[in-house]
């Protein structure tokens, strides 16, 4: 069997290709077979806090099942899957025929597989899986309060992971920085490629110091005497909300891009502001990576004003960018198909997650949410409603250029309505609960505190969500059975990856449109419409 | 590669300023010492852009469709890091996995400079 006959299909093409596309794809693939898993784990809490006492599951098992959760969400869905999204497009966004250093980012798919099978097999352990929070906070993660190997599993797991992110992170800077078409200047690059480009530089500076922090938390595991004393939990707490932080916008980047490029798609407009969003994305990650102590209000020896200020700080480069997306819309064609709808639930839903971070980026109010579901349904908005609404919307519109096939639009709006009902049904009652002090990280809540119907509304609304992923299935089974082949360009969209075919080729282009401004296929439509007859 | 440089460095002196504030405010050792470390290190990349010179079309490299060694050396790496946990025997099949796969990178890399 020769090489060119393995190279598309058989065993060798699946664990050793280093086209761009196909790790991408294999990438979304785990990703979401690592977010199902994680959405079970949520439906098993959820089915837990419906009513106050322990019905289901013991404390321990509840502390193992919102540790897998969390770590879940961001080591092994979101963060791959932003990195992914941009794995695929951002190589076709820039014109170019491969990502750069393909042999790293095949390497990194490897690493952040083997690292989530890592993490999950602690729940093969005699101890169970990690029970530590997502964090793995010192000293609760040492080896006297966290015995058992599911713990050491849970740190070498992240380890591994964040390390075949950083590798895709990597690749993904030097593509954008030297792998550029002829004539595209930086300021010719799409608002996509943009978002990831400082998304990249945030992993390449955040991602390194958790590797390092988890390789510290291991040696304390085995030996002790790194995170001793009164200091070494604050210092653990540093290093690791050093990437903490930066991550959630790593997570959250990418989805702005996809969003920004939807809504200029959707409503038939060039993105509005595109310069004040590049400097704003510029100043908004700078800041990201200078707020993280922000997670630690409540702890002594934290230079609260310096954090307070920042936090605060970041409403200047999010208004930049509202307006910008808002710019966008104003005055334009707009086309509701499920895509720009997904895009418009995560402005909506995003500025919640938003507003409530003024709340808890400010140090006095923070001391009254801290450790309360009021956290929980901040950051739930955000990466729920914000980023994963966000990355629906990436999916709605790139999957016919990924697939070559157009999804159900009746099956998306009802996804998109069942997402809405759910997401906001979930998480919006967590406010209230959190104001009434209801704590986070907690198996069971007293019948006295009142708790209970709010709760029960919560774990209702966690079943809606999983009832439109559901429906998402459905939607990818029905477009993948009875194919509706896809045209190169079914939205008219602005950017090179419409110019080529769908799915694109192995070296993507046969040949470029000239590249005159961040709207390429724009600027061809309207030369088109300037020529006489 | 003056664009690139332009990006990292513009990123460093942000970067450097939040530092400069934090230290102005009072921030501790270990803070001030992670975010001007990153502010140092974005600027120094960009200075190595900037030292570099764009390489000419004909200069790139062919990469193969297949890479097998770059997926072993992974899987040797992640192999190497749960030995800790899991056994010599792992630490041990993985060193052999990572040499042959580094001997399968560095024929990789000859056949793609004669090609």
């Amino acid at each position: 069997m020769t090489a060119a006959a393995l190279g598309r299909g058989g065993v060798i093409g699946l664990v050793g290709s280093t086209d761009h596309k196909r790790i991408a794809m294999r990438t979304a693939v785990a990703a979401g077979a690592f977010f199902a898993a994680g959405g079970l784990l949520a439906l098993l809490m959820r089915a837990e806090l419906a009513q106050p006492g322990l019905q289901i599951i013991s404390t321990g098992t509840y502390n193992a099942l919102f540790t897998m959760h969390g770590s879940t969400m961001i080591y092994l869905f979101v963060t791959p899957f932003a990195l992914a999204l941009g794995l695929y497009i951002v190589p076709l966004q820039v014109g170019a025929a491969e990502v750069a250093g393909p042999r790293w980012a095949l390497a990194g798919w490897w690493l952040y597989v083997l690292g989530g099978l890592t993490m999950y097999g602690g729940f093969l352990t005699r101890g169970g899986a990690a029970q530590a929070t997502w964090v793995g906070f010192d000293p609760l993660s040492n080896a006297v309060h966290s015995p058992g190997e599911g713990m050491d599993m849970w740190i070498l797991g992240v380890a591994l992971a964040t390390a075949g992110e950083l590798l895709w992170g990597a690749c993904l800077l030097a593509t954008v920085l030297r792998h550029r078409a002829p004539h595209m200047t930086l300021l010719r690059v799409p608002v996509f490629s943009w978002t990831v480009l400082v998304t990249s530089l945030m992993v390449l500076f955040a991602f390194p110091v958790l590797i390092a922090a988890m390789g510290l938390l291991w040696v304390e595991r085995q030996w002790g005497g790194v995170f001793g004393g009164a200091e070494g939990p604050v210092a653990y707490q540093h290093l690791f909300w050093f990437y903490g932080h930066p991550v959630v916008y790593v997570m959250f980047f990418p989805f702005v891009g996809a969003v920004a490029e939807t809504i200029a798609t959707f409503s038939g407009r060039r993105f509005f502001g595109y310069h004040a969003m590049i400097a704003s994305l510029l100043l908004f990650t700078a800041l990201s990576m200078s707020v993280w102590a922000h997670h630690m209000f409540a702890i002594d020896g934290v230079t609260v004003k310096y954090f307070s200020l920042t936090s605060i700080a970041l409403v200047l480069p999010a208004g930049i960018e509202y307006l910008d997306m808002v710019g966008t819309l104003w005055g334009g064609a707009i086309r509701l198909t499920t895509a720009m709808l997904f895009a418009l639930g995560f402005l909506v839903q995003f500025l919640v997650g938003g507003l409530s971070g003024i709340w808890v980026g400010s140090s006095v109010l923070d001391y009254h949410a801290n450790n309360s579901y009021f956290v929980v349904a901040h950051f739930h908005y955000t990466l729920f409603g914000g980023s994963f609404f966000g990355l629906l919307a990436a999916v709605y519109m790139w999957w016919p250029k990924v697939t070559g096939t157009l999804l159900r639009e009746g099956l998306g709006r009802l996804h998109f309505a069942l997402s809405v009902l759910g997401a906001n049904l979930t998480f919006f009652p967590m406010f209230f609960l959190g104001r009434d002090g209801m704590t986070r990280r907690v198996a069971d809540y007293p019948e006295s505190a009142g708790w209970g119907t709010l709760n029960l509304l919560e774990s209702l609304g966690a079943l809606c969500i999983a009832l439109s992923l559901l429906v998402f299935a459905l939607n990818v089974a029905v477009s993948l059975w009875r194919r509706r082949p896809a045209t190169d360009d079914p939205w008219g969209g602005h950017t090179l990856e419409w110019a080529t075919t769908s799915p694109p080729p192995r070296h993507n282009f046969t040949r470029l449109p000239p590249v005159r401004s961040y709207a390429p296929l724009d600027d061809l439509r309207h030369a088109g419409r300037e020529q006489p007859a | 590669m003056k664009g690139p440089a332009l990006v990292l460095l513009a990123w460093g002196a942000l970067l450097g300023v939040n530092t400069a504030v934090l230290i102005a405010l009072g921030g501790d050792e270990l803070p001030v010492l992670m975010l001007g470390g990153s502010a140092a290190g974005s600027a120094l990349v960009g200075l190595a852009l900037l030292a570099r010179r764009r390489r000419r079309e004909d200069e790139r490299r062919a990469v193969p469709d297949l890479s097998p060694p770059a997926a072993l050396a992974a899987a040797s790496v992640a192999g190497l890091v749960l030995g800790a946990e899991l056994g010599q025997w792992l630490i041990l099949l993985s060193a052999g996995g990572l040499a042959l796969a580094l001997g399968g990178l560095l024929r990789e890399l000859r056949r793609s400079r004669q090609a």
